[in-house]
């Protein structure tokens, strides 16, 4: 655990580095929403803490988006498309409070995301 | 009631308002840690920027086509602009000439590039450059000619070996005098008192007279005709040392 929780932060250091924080945010929630409640608040704010570092955002602000898509991703159980969406729309708030800027790396970070999410969730479908 | 779940929500909320209200009273700082995360950050952007050197470049590929063309646009701008630039320190450097060692008066100056056309000499100033007729045509303080004739924008000057009519009262460094006449195609020093020693590479000056200032270099002697030694007076062929299709600046005053 203490080992994923490390390479957790070293994706969000590169992440920070060049853009959204997709596979940390994708990763992170996936390894908390399994625990218990009192486990997955806590971890909320923690990851809130540790972006707000990152992307030198406001920690309280970070927390309260945190727990909105939490609060709205469990009431979406079931429905990939709106989870995704949601997901998407927590990525672009992010990406307008930092003021994150298209760049070349991009063209990698994105396609690497899309192809990770459908190796990890829809290929099994597909097959 | 509220279940436990909802009661946790309550809580992370309210403990979201702690969290804003904190910050509100200026209680969070987390300076270190950020600076501790942008060191962190500047890092892996280095270590990022050499894995994607070799993509960039082949990203810088496709503007080589436009890159190239806006560089043959620039040199071509740069071409003409050296000529430019060149033609510039040309004539610099022939004002250079006129202006350097030469003892510049209060008299209205005019610097003018020579016209030549249907074998005619001009200067391109005239009038309204303040140039009058009978000026001197000087380079580098030689004596090249007199202005004959003003237009608007241009003079037709009068050279000394076209100089048939009139003449110049000039001297030798010898203090030998007589007048400078042309004949159509040589400077001639006439009306030398027949008993006056010259001799060939003598340089021969403007004397005092009305409308010439003294002192003005006209040329060295490079021959003396003595063809009829009845005559009172000798004659001798004056070279000049600089030639006015040849020079590209010349001064009028």
């Amino acid at each position: 655990m203490l080992i994923y929780i490390f390479l957790l932060l070293i994706i969000l250091s590169l992440e920070a580095t060049i853009g959204l924080p997709i596979f940390f945010l994708y990763l992170s929630y996936n390894f908390i929403s399994r625990r218990g409640q009192k486990f997955l608040l806590s971890a909320l704010f923690i990851m809130a803490f540790v972006l707000s570092i990152f992307y030198s955002l406001s920690w309280p602000m970070m927390a309260f988006l945190l727990l909105f898509f939490h609060l709205f991703y469990q009431k979406l159980v079931g429905k990939i498309f709106w989870q995704f969406l949601l997901f998407c729309l927590l990525n672009l708030i992010i990406a307008k409070m930092a003021n994150l800027q298209f760049n070349f790396f991009y063209l990698i970070h994105l396609p690497a995301f899309l192809f990770y999410l459908y190796k990890v969730n829809f290929k099994n479908y597909a097959a | 009631m509220l279940s436990e779940k909802n009661k946790q929500y309550i809580l992370a909320f309210l403990l979201v308002f702690v969290l804003f209200f904190l910050q509100f009273l200026d209680f969070l700082h987390f300076a270190f840690l950020t600076n501790l995360a942008n060191a962190w950050k500047e890092k892996n952007f280095y270590f990022l920027q050499k894995i994607a050197y070799p993509f960039h470049r082949v990203g810088m590929m496709w503007n080589l086509t436009a890159k190239l063309e806006d560089l043959q646009y620039r040199y071509n701008e740069a071409a003409a602009n050296s000529i430019k630039i060149e033609t510039l320190e040309k004539e610099n450097q022939e004002l250079r000439k006129i202006l350097e060692n030469s003892d510049r008066n209060y008299e209205q100056t005019v610097i003018a590039a020579p016209v030549i056309s249907f074998a005619q000499s001009f200067v391109a100033a005239g009038s309204q450059a303040g140039v009058k007729a009978g000026s001197a045509v000087l380079y580098k303080g030689t004596l090249l000619g007199l202005i004959e004739q003003v237009f608007e924008k241009q003079a037709l000057v009068l050279l000394l070996p076209q100089m048939i009519d009139t003449g110049i009262l000039a001297q030798t460094s010898t203090e030998v005098k007589g007048l400078v006449k042309g004949n159509g195609r040589q400077i001639l020093f006439t009306e030398i008192a027949a008993d006056a020693k010259i001799e060939i590479g003598e340089l021969v000056f403007t004397s005092s007279q009305v409308g010439l200032e003294k002192g003005l270099l006209i040329g060295r002697i490079a021959s003396i005709l003595s063809d009829n030694q009845a005559l009172a007076t000798k004659t001798a062929v004056v070279e000049q040392l600089v030639n006015f299709y040849e020079v590209s600046l010349v001064e009028i005053k």
